[in-house]
């Protein structure tokens, strides 16, 4: 059957040519003959972080102890700790790497580089760059060193040993599909490395409707392990004036925007447990899933809507922000914003994309699943909250490039049925004449998931009811996307991914009864770390269906004093307001 | 809404078009654009346009229009 399709033959497959893809692939080229870079887009123009302008910065001489406390802390003590370890000492390299390279790094007058804290740091500190030229820099470093780029090319699934999903054996290769020719193209390999970043809803928010969940759901069909998928999923805020969605929201709470309902008031400081926090003038430091349900609930008890306020700033703040968010304030201009002189109103929204590192594929210290020879990097493993996604793209990507490469050579045969079955489905919706469009799919998705009812408030009963209308969906509608041409049947192919991480978000979030960071139970409205210091564990069984299991987090250095149930500074019963 | 327009007029002198390949076309990571037998882009895919603006930076010769307004989905909200 194979022959039907382009075979590539390659000794490591990186998938998705963000930050992330770009460490494993340059590593994995130091060590191994041949390393493919597949990228649905194209490598510097693709994944999160050529928006991104912020990293980890280099660890100060005498301060691990103190960073890695501080990053556990902020994990809510979910981080695995010797992961966060590696993380936090391994950057310095990687930034050093980066720079030798041509990456810039924002310095001082001094020439030192300009180390400051971001969103709630205490002691850990970020420095800055510009997205783009760091990927670009990136991208060139590949291209140099001879990494091949398999560019517009969406790897759909995964090739294993037995032929099995779940598999009981190894990574073998993948299956492609290239996004303009719609042909399939199947990479045999010995490791293939995840890079592919989070899930996005498709809703034309955080410039992320490419970034679909398409590695974590195959690794999950594979056979991988997932942790702590019901933080997949976080709320944002960045809806301005209901028209356009930028960045930035940060960056004005830090430099001192307030946020004001209708009639003016600061309703955060309603609330008795953030009145009473260090800093209750200060919205800088406010957890956004927090931020998020205040400002829902200012929205749902009709003292809507909800504007940052920024009237109080000087000019020089405000020339401040024209520098470091060009974008956000460009769309402002064009919307005829003076920011200066008029509140501007913002949404609060789940937009079902994790940028976290607070949940993923399970991987061990090389950043390798329980799947051998499936390595994931970046926000596809599962670090813990408290990180600096692309520190962890750095770091991640070195070593699972590094340790990947030992399995060069062990090239094994695909099993020609495996690779058949999956190719037919992978184009089915080509051949299918009536049946959804994937775009259809996604809209009915999206209103089970989207709505305040799911997203930011979760409750038992209303989660049961999503989860049934899910699964219905997943049933009746996914096996009939037709689609009409390749660049449709890459969107068929996706809403797949994103239905099955649909489901492992609400089915987490159903089994996690307590409240932490975006996950919001109005059913147990507090962070429990006397039950709920675990994790949960979604593995895929031979139907494909979710396997759910807790485990307590393994706690080697750090842990709560006295562990308690914290109530949750920002709670309500969705409906008892209306 | 999003990608707004391009003008072609300015595709004209391009070298990169005749060369290498028109940059804005290969920087939309969701594929939005297509370039027509003489290698000019035109939007093919509007509505999956995510108002990036990477096509907008990528075009060294201002042909491109992107608007930051995008239609989100009403539902999501209150």
């Amino acid at each position: 059957m194979t022959q039907n399709y382009v075979v590539k033959e390659t000794d490591v497959l990186v998938v998705g040519g963000g930050l992330a893809g770009l460490w494993a692939a340059i590593r994995a080229k130091d060590m191994a003959p041949r390393v493919t870079l597949a990228e649905k887009g194209k490598v510097s123009r693709s994944g999160a972080s050529v928006f991104c302008h912020s990293t980890r910065a280099p660890l100060p001489e005498n301060q691990f102890d103190v960073w890695l406390k501080e990053t556990v802390e902020r994990s809510g003590y979910l981080a695995d700790q010797k992961l966060a370890e590696i993380i936090i000492l391994e950057n310095n390299k990687r930034i050093r790497d980066m720079e030798r390279w041509g990456v810039i790094f924002d310095r001082d007058e001094k020439g030192s580089l300009r180390a400051e804290c971001v969103r709630g740091e205490k002691t850990v500190r970020s420095i800055s760059f510009q997205g783009k030229q760091m990927m670009e820099t990136m991208r060139n470093v590949a291209l140099g060193k001879g990494v091949e780029f398999a560019e517009r090319v969406m790897i759909i699934d995964l090739l294993t040993s037995d032929g099995q999903h779940p598999t009981k054996g190894h990574i073998v290769g993948a299956v492609g599909l290239h996004t303009r020719t719609g042909d399939v193209i199947i990479f045999k390999c010995g490791a293939v490395i995840i890079s592919s970043g989070g899930t996005s809803a498709k809703v034309h928010c955080h410039y992320a409707d490419n970034i679909t969940g398409d590695g974590l759901a195959m690794a999950f069909r594979a056979g991988a392990d997932m942790l702590n998928m019901e933080f997949a999923a976080n709320p944002s805020f960045g809806n301005w004036e209901r028209k356009f969605n930028t960045g930035g929201q940060q960056q004005f709470l830090m430099n001192g925007a307030r946020i004001i309902n209708r009639h003016g008031e600061r309703f955060l400081t309603k609330y008795p447990a953030w009145a009473r926090s260090e800093e209750p003038e200060f919205e800088g430091n406010v957890e956004f899933g927090d931020l998020c349900r205040a400002m829902a609930i200012e929205l749902l008890e009709g003292r809507g809507p909800v504007y940052f306020d920024l009237r109080s700033w000087s000019q020089e703040n405000i020339r401040k922000m024209r520098r470091v968010l060009p974008v956000t304030m460009a769309a402002f201009d064009a919307a005829g914003i003076d920011v200066s002189k008029q509140p501007i109103e913002c949404t609060p929204m789940m937009v079902n994309y994790g940028m976290s590192t607070s949940a993923g594929i399970r991987v061990d210290v090389n950043f390798q699943s329980t799947v051998p020879g499936l390595f994931a990097t970046g926000v596809c493993a599962m670090i813990g909250a408290g990180q600096k996604p692309q520190a962890v793209c750095n770091v991640t990507g070195y070593v699972s490039g590094e340790k990947s490469a030992a399995l060069a050579g062990s090239n094994k045969m695909p099993s020609q049925e495996q690779v058949s079955k999956i190719a037919q489905r992978v184009l089915a919706p080509l051949q299918r004449g009536k049946g959804p469009l994937a775009d259809e799919v996604y809209d009915r998705l999206n209103r089970i998931v989207m709505p305040y009812e799911i997203s930011l408030f979760k409750e038992e009963t209303r989660l049961r009811r999503a989860l049934g209308t899910l699964r219905n969906i997943v049933a009746e509608q996914l096996p009939v996307v037709r689609a009409r041409n390749p660049h449709e049947l890459v969107k068929a192919n996706e809403v797949r991914s994103y239905a099955q991480m649909l489901l492992l978000m609400l089915s987490g979030a159903l089994e996690r009864k307590e409240s932490r960071f975006g996950h919001y139970r109005e059913d147990y409205p507090y962070s429990d770390d006397i039950n709920w210091l675990k994790w949960t564990v979604a593995s895929s069984d031979e139907n494909g269906e979710i396997k759910l299991e807790t485990e307590p987090v393994v706690l080697p250095l750090y842990r709560p004093e006295e562990p308690s149930r914290i109530p949750a500074r920002i709670q309500f019963t969705f409906g008892k307001g209306r | 809404m999003t990608i707004r327009t391009i003008d072609s007029s300015k595709c004209e002198t391009c070298p990169l078009r005749l060369g290498p390949g028109c940059p804005v076309i290969e920087s939309c990571p969701t594929d939005v654009l297509r370039g027509d037998a003489q290698g000019r882009p035109h939007i093919a895919y509007h509505e999956d346009c995510h108002s990036c603006l990477l096509c907008q930076w990528d075009c060294p010769y201002r042909a491109v229009e992107v608007s930051h307004e995008i239609p989100l989905p009403p539902f999501a909200f209150i």
